[in-house]
């Protein structure tokens, strides 16, 4: 089995909106970013994965196991972080260990509590007093601590100052790092994604526009820069989105077929992203 | 299950706090005066609504969907609230009968009168979770409140309205007879009320 997760043809339907048959593979050892707009579907394809709302059609298989078959024997290696802190207000960090000794078989307190002194996170403090970056620390130790082989995190480093996010970053890079274990982080804050995942999945109207890796990304990409009268002449089936203005276009394109006498700047994933929706389409 | 009770209760800290000051309060209120009537009353009404408190939090916190992401299935979210509900039922009449029984040293209560009277708290305790819980699940804490309420407030208007209309209350033996029947009602009652709320769970979405 080489895939943590795999998804197959997964549909959910909204009133207003669609997942529509989204096909997802993570490999081991590594970090892959879901990114896209918020209600692109990101968190409806995370909470499809965890069982959490019913699907409509689709395969979810996670350590090559059914997950609706195998829901609780699959999340016992899973680790997840949301978007929002879960734990009641008086609660303190010896009362979460004390918890979640007794729903995780693998639970490991000295992991834990490792993990709360890196965070420097306080032990007699009540939860309620906590900043977000500190909650968000503490579910993510409680995410780390039951030895999981997969990590699903919602949206957990948005809204966090740019020290605990570069820790946080840190603590994902070292967590891959024996290659059996994976990532999966969506978030719409594209600088996150870009600096650590191998593998980004960008996700849009509740469609997978493409999923490829970074290596990939930068290769195949590139920013045309041309003047209008130029971009009437181009190939247009290698064009994925374009801007015009005043001065001359900015096109999205596949780069290795503008190699010669085009003026091809590199793409960041921020810009093929936009390009992609916000750009004129062809 | 032990995890999800553990941490209900380290949620109610503060209001085992608050019980166990009342309870002093009214040990001595009751001492002096020789009235525990209230007492018992309070804390049967406090302890039934733990459960219910603690649902509040967790919507707040939107603690389901974090506690579903973990090896926990949904009947084991929706049993916990029954067991919560039915372990601070038995502590808040061991806490009453405690008292009791210290007042008894100094009053003439009879004990089968303060053992009856326990019963009743048990009782009623455990009535209001079957009939409440499957309302919390299926309307959530702020809609069900509403008709949690209704359910309160109806009988007791029902009661009056019999009263009124000047039906007599059932002789004492039949209604000691009811009393000692009551808590196979309230079990079968609360049996049911776990299945209802399994059926409602299963289908949410969170």
């Amino acid at each position: 089995m080489e895939n943590l997760l795999e998804i197959k043809g997964l549909t959910k339907r909204y009133d207003g909106f669609t997942l529509d048959s989204i096909d997802l593979a993570i490999p081991k050892g590594c970090i892959m970013g879901f990114i896209g707009e918020n209600g692109a579907g990101k968190t409806t394809t995370i909470k499809l994965i965890l069982n959490l709302i019913h699907r409509d059609q689709g395969l979810i298989k996670v350590f090559g196991l059914d997950n609706q078959k195998h829901e609780l024997q699959i999340k016992q290696d899973l680790g997840v972080v949301f978007d929002e802190s879960n734990f009641p207000d008086s609660i303190l960090v010896p009362h979460v260990d004390a918890v979640m000794k007794r729903i995780y078989r693998n639970w490991d307190s000295n992991t834990f509590y490792n993990y709360i002194d890196k965070f420097s996170l306080p032990t007699k403090k009540e939860y309620k007093s906590f900043s977000r970056g500190m909650k968000m620390k503490l579910s993510l130790a409680v995410a780390l601590s039951h030895n999981p082989r997969l990590l699903l995190l919602d949206e957990a480093t948005s809204g966090l100052d740019p020290v605990i996010r570069d820790e946080i970053l840190d603590v994902f890079l070292e967590f891959i790092q024996d290659e059996e274990k994976s990532i999966l982080v969506s978030s719409h804050i594209i600088s996150d994604i870009e600096k650590i995942a191998d593998y980004i999945v960008f996700i849009h109207q509740g469609r997978i526009v493409f999923a490829e890796s970074k290596e990939d990304l930068a290769r195949n990409y590139g920013i045309l820069k041309c003047t209008i009268a130029d971009f009437e002449t181009l190939e247009q089936q290698y064009i994925k989105g374009y801007r015009k203005n005043q001065f001359g276009v900015e096109a999205l394109v596949l780069k290795e077929h503008f190699k010669k006498g085009y003026l091809v700047d590199p793409a960041s994933l921020e810009q093929i992203m936009l390009f992609t929706i916000k750009g004129d389409n062809r | 299950m032990k995890g999800l009770l553990l941490k209900d209760f380290y949620a109610l800290r503060k209001q085992g706090r608050v019980i166990f000051a009342l309870s002093i309060f009214y040990l001595i209120l009751g001492l002096s005066s020789g009235n525990i009537g209230m007492f018992g009353t309070m804390i049967t009404l406090l302890s039934a609504m733990l459960p219910i408190t603690t649902m509040s939090y967790d919507e707040y916190h939107k603690w389901d969907r974090y506690a579903l992401a973990m090896p926990v299935s949904r009947k084991t979210i929706v049993l916990s609230k029954y067991c919560l509900g039915i372990i601070c039922s038995l502590a808040a009449s061991l806490l009453v009968l405690l008292v009791n029984l210290l007042m008894s040293l100094t009053n003439d209560l009879s004990l089968i009168l303060i053992l009856q009277s326990n019963l009743v708290f048990i009782v009623v305790a455990n009535l209001f979770l079957a009939i409440v819980l499957p309302i919390i699940f299926k309307f959530g804490i702020e809609k069900g409140r509403m008709i949690m309420l209704m359910v309160i407030a109806l009988p007791t208007l029902g009661l009056i309205l019999l009263g009124k209309l000047g039906v007599s209350l059932p002789s004492e033996q039949v209604l000691i007879r009811m009393l000692y029947l009551s808590p196979i009602v309230v079990f079968i009652l609360v049996f049911l009320s776990i299945q209802l709320s399994n059926k409602i769970y299963q289908q949410k979405e969170f």
